[in-house]
């Protein structure tokens, strides 16, 4: 009766024992209570769990009432013990003593269809009595249980390994949509510095490391641009050896570094502290460099590690050129809005119609090439019976030449209402331009008094293309008379040219954006065609005259661009 | 999006950040200022409270590891606390157990610097 009930009570534990192993997946859960339930149940003090990690190698993976410091090593069993095998039983050998040390006496085979999951081991009764056979009976059924047990725990184990690497993947694909992410929302307030910063602190957090140089590469050129704890003096000095940056610059793929590097610049880098070198591409161009130092981990880089690192290398690298374009286009753009507020100030230094002169018609327009031009007309009241008529052409062409235009207009404004004469004023223009200017820039200018009450035209032509008087037969003269061009020499005298104009008589000056504009062959107008324009238009308005010349000089040069200002100023004489 | 908030507390001389949000590359400055300002004033006894943070990318952690090295060097520490199990599994997953202390409450984390 008391061994029926006994027996009943063993078969209880193994069965409550098979539920408790069957519903677990936690290994270390169900080695525990592979080694406490018999240790309970027979009064064993010592129990030890190695598992299979290679052929023949077994690792400590749980034990009671032994040294924690066995944890983790790993024993070669020569001999597995296919049943329960008490270790007093076997011949000496390396791996047996290591139990005899340990206080194992028996041994017991976790087998799953007959492959060795590992062993089991428990040391002698505590209280001295021998197994029995119906104890070894029962311990090893409770192993062949495990074993099912043991083989779930070891293939969640793995399971939860691969799913560790998945969700690493994950979150390395996580930072590299950071990357693009960073590239596509924000085109507009990209900026290559921030790039850069997204690209430190994700590398700094993926890989555990602290030390990281980014290197820019512009026509194989390299540049330190980041420094993240480096100690900069041993850095400046590693990279102002000459050798460093060619080898750099030559690198075609990562890079871990080793200890004994053959390259002398290698080696260095190491010395420095540098454990990777990873080049940034864009379309296989090297566009930077990433270098870091250890992991703090002190986990060694991996394949994974640089092909992560050389994706987010690259990605980052789209992005920073991205970023450098957006701001080179933003500078341009800046530069755009100045040259057109500029080129409006000009625009306002022109007049913007030309005043109504009884007796006379004068029609004046200036077609700029670029924002802002060299070309300059004026027409200034300077008595109810005088007026004051210039063109002029600013050698260059751009900022430059605008502003020693606007230099013109201004002295020209100041001086014209004093009591100097023309041959003085222009004297004087002369004289400043001279001063403010180097020698290779120069103004050329006709300009002169228009009398209205005795219709003479005295003027003065300072270098400039001679303008045409035309008279109602259709012949027709150059006003030639003046001296050089201003801003040549100092102090040149000027000669006036006095005309008396009768009526149908007409003036046209133009710059030579109209005698020198070129068609798509580069053959220029010329003079000639000028002279042909404004005689076969002679009975047209002014601005009819003018507008013919500008139409022949359109005609003429269609398909090519315009590569000059076109200033043109046309006077009829009722 | 959901944007990121740095606080600043105190328990004695431990200075206590906390951190609400959404910490990625973008907003990673923002901790690096923080965390920049405490080296500045020369508090090395960094803890970091997660409990409001909701999101954290590889780039949020890097700004801890910029730091820990000078903060150590001065005999101080940054010990995170409070995370929600899914801003644990990052730091987890790219190894950080092994660098910080990680504690489940600031209480604990500020106890460990009283402690050692």
């Amino acid at each position: 009766m008391k061994k029926n009930q006994k027996d009943s009570y063993e078969l209880q534990t193994l069965f409550d024992l098979s539920k408790v192993l069957n519903s677990s997946l936690n290994l270390k859960k169900i080695l525990n209570t592979i080694l406490l339930t018999p240790m309970g149940k027979l009064l064993i003090s010592k129990g030890v769990v190695l598992v299979e990690k290679e052929i023949n190698k077994y690792k400590v993976e749980t034990l009671k009432g032994l040294s924690k410091e066995l944890l983790g090593q790993t024993i070669k069993i020569d001999q597995f013990p296919e049943s329960p095998q008490f270790i007093n039983q076997l011949p000496v050998s390396e791996w047996v003593n290591f139990f005899k040390q340990n206080g194992i006496a028996l041994l017991l085979p976790i087998l799953y269809d007959d492959k060795k999951l590992g062993v089991i081991g428990f040391g002698d009764k505590f209280i001295g009595s021998k197994f029995t056979a119906p104890d070894l009976e029962y311990l090893f059924s409770l192993s062949n249980m495990a074993a099912t047990a043991v083989q779930n725990g070891i293939i969640f184990e793995q399971l939860n390994k691969t799913n560790r690497k998945l969700e690493k993947k994950l979150q390395e694909q996580n930072t590299l949509s950071e990357i693009v992410r960073e590239l596509n929302a924000s085109l507009s307030s990209l900026k290559s510095e921030r790039v850069m910063n997204l690209l430190v602190y994700s590398i700094m957090g993926e890989m555990t490391v602290n030390r990281c140089l980014i290197f820019l590469c512009e026509n194989r050129e390299l540049s330190l641009s980041l420094n993240r704890g480096f100690e900069s003096e041993s850095l400046n000095d590693v990279l102002a050896d000459s050798q460093i940056f060619p080898a750099l610059v030559n690198l075609r793929a990562s890079m871990v570094l080793a200890k004994n590097e053959e390259n002398y610049c290698f080696q260095k880098m190491y010395d420095l502290g540098i454990r990777v070198l990873i080049p940034m591409k864009v379309e296989n161009d090297m566009k930077g460099l990433i270098a870091l130092g250890d992991k703090i981990t002190k986990l060694p880089y991996v394949e994974d590690d640089l092909d992560f690192l050389a994706i987010l290398g690259n990605w980052s690298m789209i992005s920073i050129e991205t970023a450098r374009l957006i701001e080179q286009e933003i500078e341009k753009q800046k530069i755009e809005e100045e040259l057109r507020i500029a080129s409006d100030i000009q625009k306002r230094l022109l007049p913007k119609a030309c005043p109504e002169v009884e007796g006379f018609e004068i029609s004046a327009m200036n077609i700029s090439s670029l924002q802002v031009g060299g070309d300059y007309f004026d027409c200034i009241k300077l008595a109810h019976h005088l007026y004051f008529l210039c063109i002029a052409d600013v050698s260059g062409k751009g900022v430059p030449a605008s502003l020693l235009m606007s230099n013109l207009q201004a002295s020209l404004h100041a001086l014209i209402n004093t009591e100097l004469n023309l041959s003085q004023v222009v004297g004087r223009i002369n004289d400043i331009i001279y001063n403010n200017t180097t020698a290779d820039k120069f103004i050329t200018y006709f300009g002169g008094i228009l009398n209205t009450d005795d219709k003479t035209f005295v003027s003065v032509n300072a270098g400039h293309n001679p303008p045409y008087l035309l008279h109602k037969d259709k012949s027709f003269v150059t006003l030639n008379e003046g001296g050089l061009i201003l801003g040549m020499m100092p102090n040149v005298v000027f000669d006036t040219e006095t005309t008396h104009l009768k009526s149908g008589d007409r003036i046209v000056m133009f710059t030579d954006g109209v005698s020198e504009a070129m068609d798509k062959d580069f053959n220029e107008f010329e003079e000639y065609r000028i002279e042909q324009c404004i005689v076969e238009n002679f009975d047209n308005s002014a601005a009819g005259i003018m507008q013919k010349l500008i139409e022949a000089v359109r005609t003429f040069t269609k398909g090519a661009p315009q590569t000059d200002d076109i200033t043109i100023m046309t006077i009829k004489v009722d | 999006m959901e944007g990121f908030e740095v606080t600043k507390g105190a328990t004695n001389d431990i200075s206590v950040l906390y951190l609400k949000g959404y910490l990625d590359a973008h907003t990673a400055p923002e901790l690096e200022n923080a965390l920049q300002k405490l080296m500045d004033e020369q508090n090395y006894k960094i803890v970091v409270n997660f409990s409001e943070l909701n999101y954290i990318s590889s780039a949020g952690l890097g700004v801890f590891m910029g730091f820990i090295e000078d903060i150590r060097k001065n005999g101080g520490d940054i010990k995170l606390s409070s995370m929600k199990p899914k801003i644990f599994r990052v730091f987890d997953l790219l190894g950080f157990p092994t660098l910080y202390d990680i504690l489940d409450d600031e209480e604990k984390a500020v106890d460990k610097f009283t402690k050692s």
